[in-house]
């Protein structure tokens, strides 16, 4: 069996405000395989961007900290990685897009040298000009191209090539000009008409839709193994979210990336992951192959949330809600989070939160791909309304 | 299909720079005067014979003469030429003005985007970041006249000493703006995403966030030059930074000397000439500061450049809309135009 590219053990993560602690990830379990795509949906509020910025550890911290559990990035627990030895993983060991395009795109800079930056520092660390990521148990060696990503375009040629060592001599005096075939490259890539225009233009020149195709650009020719997307078409307008979307799965395809895909909105990640956790007050409530969790949803918040979701709007009158509100994360409900908004609470689900446990009971806990969901009466949700 | 020919000038930075000064009159003529000013202090140093008639202390016939053609500016009671003077000073006043703003920028500015950036609460930086501030702030709260003044009593008379007095009351206000400036930009998200990029943080600061506080820092300097020279005027005013009449005369002492000594009321040139310099001196630089800021911003830079983007030729036929003809996808967005580009270098 491969190894997962991302392992993520019990992670809990704790913000202090002033008095208050706040749980904002609790207890979160993840695993991404290569070329996997898992999603994780859930309303404003319940973790999710908080994960998505742990993984690559940049969280401020302090005011968060991670309170328990591992980050196994290909072998390496990334919580126990010193500050100074972070930047060497971050970008071309995990990449990451982010959801606000209109601003973060250094506006001093012309695109093409945001582009041949992060090129560059790929570069360097490919042929050893820079310090490159020691410790851990195993040699981290970020290089090394995740077991699927032998196919395809640019993105996914050996990222060594050979005679890469005779090469290096040569390398060392790339210019400008040669960086920019490279940079031309990856914006064709993200389907940029006439690159060759934009490659001049300065941010502010760009459309929302534009920056987000760059920053997409950015992070993919840094060629990471785990690309975190959070929530990367939430800033944009419907029919730009269309198709940067429809960008993002042709990636997909091309890549071969592991992809980590934050977003609020259920239709984005039934498109494009493969599987699915849906998060509610920092835990974990159901986890699946993303069929199964829409076709048959085994937690009682996943029902509800699809239920919510407005695509039969029209047919059935009001658009349903969940009665109750998101509790309060400083001081979270006893037992399963849900419990005080649950139409099938009962005495135990105030205990002890229920754990996530295979839908199917008769499955080995330990595979991967089971549907599972952290509710004690899993079988009773397909009867709810 | 019709063909749409752009035709995108791709500028030099000095093109760029010519075109945002010719686009704003005031700028371009503080950028005038600031060149007019560098090039005749340059003359003085190199060939004062050229620009300077008289020597500093040289006593001619015409006493308290009137401004005329042979003495422009007029002469004192002693027949020295005001004019020569004031041309004698301007190499030192603007080295002055330079030399101290110049340093403050520096240190106050280095000092600046450390304790903005590095000042994570707990951490070595934040240490340090923390004694930046407070003793910027011990600097603050003294009156910066008199402190350079009492300074000025301790390392003694003359220009360098003053200078010296002046630049260690001056670079407070550059830490204080530098920082400001980089606690706004590093929380901005290209920063972060710079930083998920697997930019290391010395590179994220001298990069990414000096680029985006430099605006302000050399704006604020070139303001600043105007008010040095006033600064030092006033300490050269008061008679303890410069000795006039002297071999290198200073606007300052020239002002404090005939304000004390000469019948200003009777000949007015003797305190005009000087003081009209330092006017021209710091307007120019004000002015010019005005200027700097719009080129030092991409967004009004291009601003002014997008106005010579031009269309050429126009299609004979109006192209039809592609919306109307239905052939906009998703992938395919400009499908039936065909954009050709041409580049000319200018």
């Amino acid at each position: 069996m491969t190894e997962p590219v991302i392992d993520v053990e019990h992670l809990s993560i704790i913000y202090t405000v002033g008095a208050g602690v706040f749980q904002a990830v609790s207890d979160v379990s993840l695993k991404i395989y290569p070329g996997q795509v898992v999603g994780i949906v859930g309303e404003t509020g319940c973790g999710k961007s908080t994960l998505a910025q742990a993984i690559p550890r940049l969280l401020p911290e302090p005011p968060a900290t991670i309170g328990a559990g591992k980050i196994v990035f290909r072998g390496t627990d990334l919580v126990k990685v010193s500050k100074r030895q972070m930047p060497m993983i971050r970008g071309t060991g995990i990449g990451m897009i982010f959801q606000e395009p209109l601003n973060s795109l250094n506006p001093a800079y012309r695109v093409f040298d945001q582009i041949a930056e992060s090129i560059r520092i790929r570069h360097y660390r490919d042929m050893g000009y820079v310090k490159t990521f020691q410790g851990g148990d195993a040699p981290f060696d970020y290089s090394k191209p995740a077991a699927s990503t032998t196919v395809g375009g640019s993105l996914t040629r050996s990222i060594v090539p050979d005679g890469a060592l005779e090469e290096a001599a040569r390398d060392r005096l790339r210019t400008r000009s040669e960086f920019r075939d490279e940079v031309l490259e990856y914006l064709r890539l993200v389907r940029i008409n006439d690159p060759e225009t934009i490659l001049n233009l300065y941010p502010h020149e760009l459309s929302g839709g534009m920056r987000q195709r760059i920053m997409i650009a950015m992070a993919l020719s840094e060629k990471p193994s785990l690309l975190i997307a959070d929530e990367p078409t939430s800033a944009l307008d419907v029919t730009i979210q269309a198709q940067v979307l429809t960008l993002m799965k042709e990636l997909i395809d091309e890549v071969h990336a592991s992809i980590l895909f934050i977003s609020h909105d259920l239709g984005v990640i039934a498109e494009t992951a493969d599987e699915i956790g849906v998060m509610y007050a920092g835990r974990i409530v159901e986890y699946g192959p993303v069929a199964e969790v829409f076709r048959s949803p085994r937690h009682p918040y996943t029902k509800a949330l699809l239920r919510a979701a407005p695509s039969r709007y029209k047919s059935e009158g009001p658009l349903s809600s969940i009665a109750g509100s998101v509790p309060n994360l400083s001081r979270p409900p006893p037992g399963c989070r849900f419990n005080p908004r649950c139409p099938l609470v009962r005495d135990i689900c105030r205990g002890e939160h229920p754990p996530l446990a295979p839908v199917d009971r008769t499955a080995d806990p330990e595979a991967p791909g089971l549907h599972r969901s952290a509710c004690y009466f899993a079988e009773e949700v397909p009867g709810l309304p | 299909m019709a063909t749409v020919v752009v035709k995108v000038r791709t500028d030099g930075p000095l093109s760029v720079f010519w075109r945002v000064l010719r686009a704003n009159p005031l700028s371009f003529l503080g950028f005038l005067m600031v060149a007019f000013l560098g090039l005749t202090a340059l003359v003085v140093v190199v060939a004062p014979g050229l620009v300077v008639p008289y020597g500093p202390l040289q006593q001619t016939a015409a006493r308290n003469a009137a401004p005329s053609q042979q003495h422009l500016f007029g002469t004192d009671n002693l027949g020295r030429d005001i004019f020569s003077n004031v041309m004698l000073a301007l190499p030192l006043d603007l080295g002055i003005g330079f030399a101290i703003a110049g340093s403050a920028l520096l240190i106050g500015g280095a000092l600046g985007l450390l304790a903005g950036f590095y000042n994570t609460p707990g951490t070595v930086g934040g240490w340090v970041s923390v004694s930046i501030m407070r003793v910027t702030d011990i600097f603050l709260s003294f009156p910066s006249l008199i402190l350079a003044l009492a300074l000025t009593r301790v390392l003694g008379l003359g220009v360098g000493p003053t200078v010296l007095a002046i630049t260690i009351t001056w670079w407070p206000f550059y830490v204080r703006l530098v920082r400001g400036e980089v606690l706004a930009v590093k929380h901005l998200p290209y920063v972060n995403a710079a930083r998920a990029a697997g930019v290391t943080e010395n590179r994220i600061l001298l990069r990414h966030v000096l680029r985006n506080v430099l605006e302000p820092m050399i704006v604020y300097f070139t303001l600043d030059i105007g008010t040095v020279l006033v600064t030092y005027s006033t300490i050269g005013f008061i008679g303890v930074a410069s000795k006039y009449p002297g071999t290198s005369p200073e606007w300052g002492a020239m002002l404090a000397f005939y304000q004390q000594t000469g019948s200003t009321n009777v000949y007015p040139w003797l305190v005009i000439a000087p003081g009209a310099a330092i006017f021209v001196t710091v307007l120019a630089f004000s002015l010019l500061g005005d200027g700097l800021r719009d080129i030092l911003d991409p967004r009004t830079r291009r601003a002014f450049v997008r106005g010579t983007i031009t269309h050429d030729p126009p299609p004979e036929t109006p192209a039809p809309l592609p919306i109307a003809s239905g052939a906009i996808t998703d992938s395919n967005p400009v499908a039936p135009v065909n954009v050709v580009e041409t580049r000319s270098q200018t």
